[in-house]
């Protein structure tokens, strides 16, 4: 008797949990991916992840065409949910990129619909690695990059301050040799600078001034 | 004067008698006893046109039953409920979700056509609240809810006393409640349908 009661309760708390979504509401994400040539790249799986603090759902997914462009439509979740997209959410092994665009608001939908534009990805199997130094005493809230980088994550709303504690990424980063890639960092007053880092064919340590 | 009334009385019980006699083999054609009560279905789905049901789920399965609240000669209304399950094929359009359930609560103007002794051609016309929910297994992924209508037609066979067996092909074009990207709100709120269904009636 008291397993069946522990076993009703479980099954009341758990059906409390989960991620509500309004299906008379379709928003719709579209963009294109490239290889580091600007070339299309067909095939490449791309997938929306909508999570809140117990769960998570791969709400949509799509293969990019052979003009590289990918369409995902799904039911809007509730307000207190994260959207993540992924670009190349492949769990096979493969060598390319990664990239992930989070921090997507539901405000920043322009008549249900988001483009990301183009994403470029690269073969790994060429990085270098870039370290990134601030001055002591500068403790960047959150940064960026704008590039071909090896795991990359896009904060899609990227002027917000961060409300959850500092947004940083691994302190050595594999990137693509010979490209230029823009850093981004919000400092703690809330404004928001961005440098240049010149990328050769060896690891970098930038050193932000 | 009496014997006159009596011939006349017996004459007209004949007459009568015999009225009674000729038209029982027309009374079992007449439109009436063709009337049908009940009627519980099995239905292939099938999404057409430029739509999601179309272009992103195939037609599994769909049951429904209906009653028929009243007749007038051939006219009959009937009331019923169907349920319809698609599975989702294209997770980018319709969602990465199993399947797309509709639930149609109609009513439906038939007109029974006699065409021979055992067989009516049905023409049919209903008018639907219909709500659209997507699943996982117990994951429910919201609702969507609208109108839809239905022209169509059935032929069913009366295999002995009331009870028929039928068939039919249903148009059914629905309007869920759709708030999308105005590239694809015809593609959510505008659904289609060409519906095959048989079962029984009596």
């Amino acid at each position: 008797m008291k397993q069946l009661l522990t076993g009703m309760l479980c099954a009341f708390f758990l059906s409390g949990c989960g991620i509500d979504y309004d299906g008379a509401t379709k928003l719709v994400f579209e963009g294109r991916v490239t290889g580091a040539d600007g070339q299309p790249l067909q095939g490449v799986k791309v997938s929306t992840q909508i999570s809140n603090s117990t769960d998570m759902d791969i709400i949509s997914y799509d293969f990019t065409d052979s003009n590289g462009r990918y369409l995902m439509i799904f039911p809007k979740p509730d307000e207190k949910v994260n959207i993540e997209v992924i670009v190349n959410s492949s769990v096979d092994e493969n060598t390319l990129s990664r990239t992930g665009i989070f921090n997507i608001g539901l405000g920043q939908f322009e008549d249900f619909k988001i483009d990301f534009g183009t994403s470029a990805l690269y073969e790994t199997e060429n990085s270098v690695t870039l370290h990134i130094n601030f001055p002591n005493g500068i403790q960047p809230l959150k940064i960026g990059l704008t590039g071909l980088v090896a795991n990359n994550l896009v904060d899609y709303n990227f002027n917000e301050a961060p409300e959850d504690g500092v947004t940083w990424p691994d302190n050595d980063i594999l990137v693509a040799p010979d490209q230029v890639i823009t850093l981004k960092y919000m400092l703690s007053n809330g404004s928001v600078l961005e440098t240049e880092i010149p990328i050769g064919d060896t690891d970098v340590t930038f050193n932000v001034e | 004067m009496k014997k006159l009334f009596i011939v006349l009385t017996v004459l007209s019980c004949v007459s009568l008698w015999s009225q009674e006699e000729l038209m029982k083999p027309m009374e079992r054609k007449k439109p009436e006893s063709r009337k049908e009560y009940f009627r519980m279905y099995y239905l292939i789905p099938n999404g057409i046109g430029d739509n999601v049901l179309a272009k992103a789920n195939d037609g599994r399965m769909g049951l429904g039953f209906a009653v028929t609240f009243y007749s007038w000669e051939q006219l009959h209304i009937i009331g019923g409920y169907e349920f319809i399950q698609y599975d989702v094929t294209d997770p980018s359009l319709a969602g990465n979700i199993k399947n797309t359930n509709m639930a149609n609560y109609y009513l439906e103007a038939l007109y029974k056509i006699p065409v021979i002794e055992r067989v009516d051609f049905n023409p049919k016309f209903s008018v639907a609240y219909m709500t659209l929910r997507q699943k996982t297994h117990s994951t429910n992924y919201g609702q969507q809810s609208g109108v839809g209508f239905s022209p169509g037609f059935d032929v069913d066979y009366r295999i002995s006393g009331g009870f028929r067996v039928y068939a039919g092909l249903d148009y059914c074009v629905s309007f869920p409640d759709t708030d999308t990207n105005a590239e694809y709100r015809s593609f959510f709120g505008t659904l289609q349908q060409l519906n095959i269904e048989f079962g029984i009636k009596f």
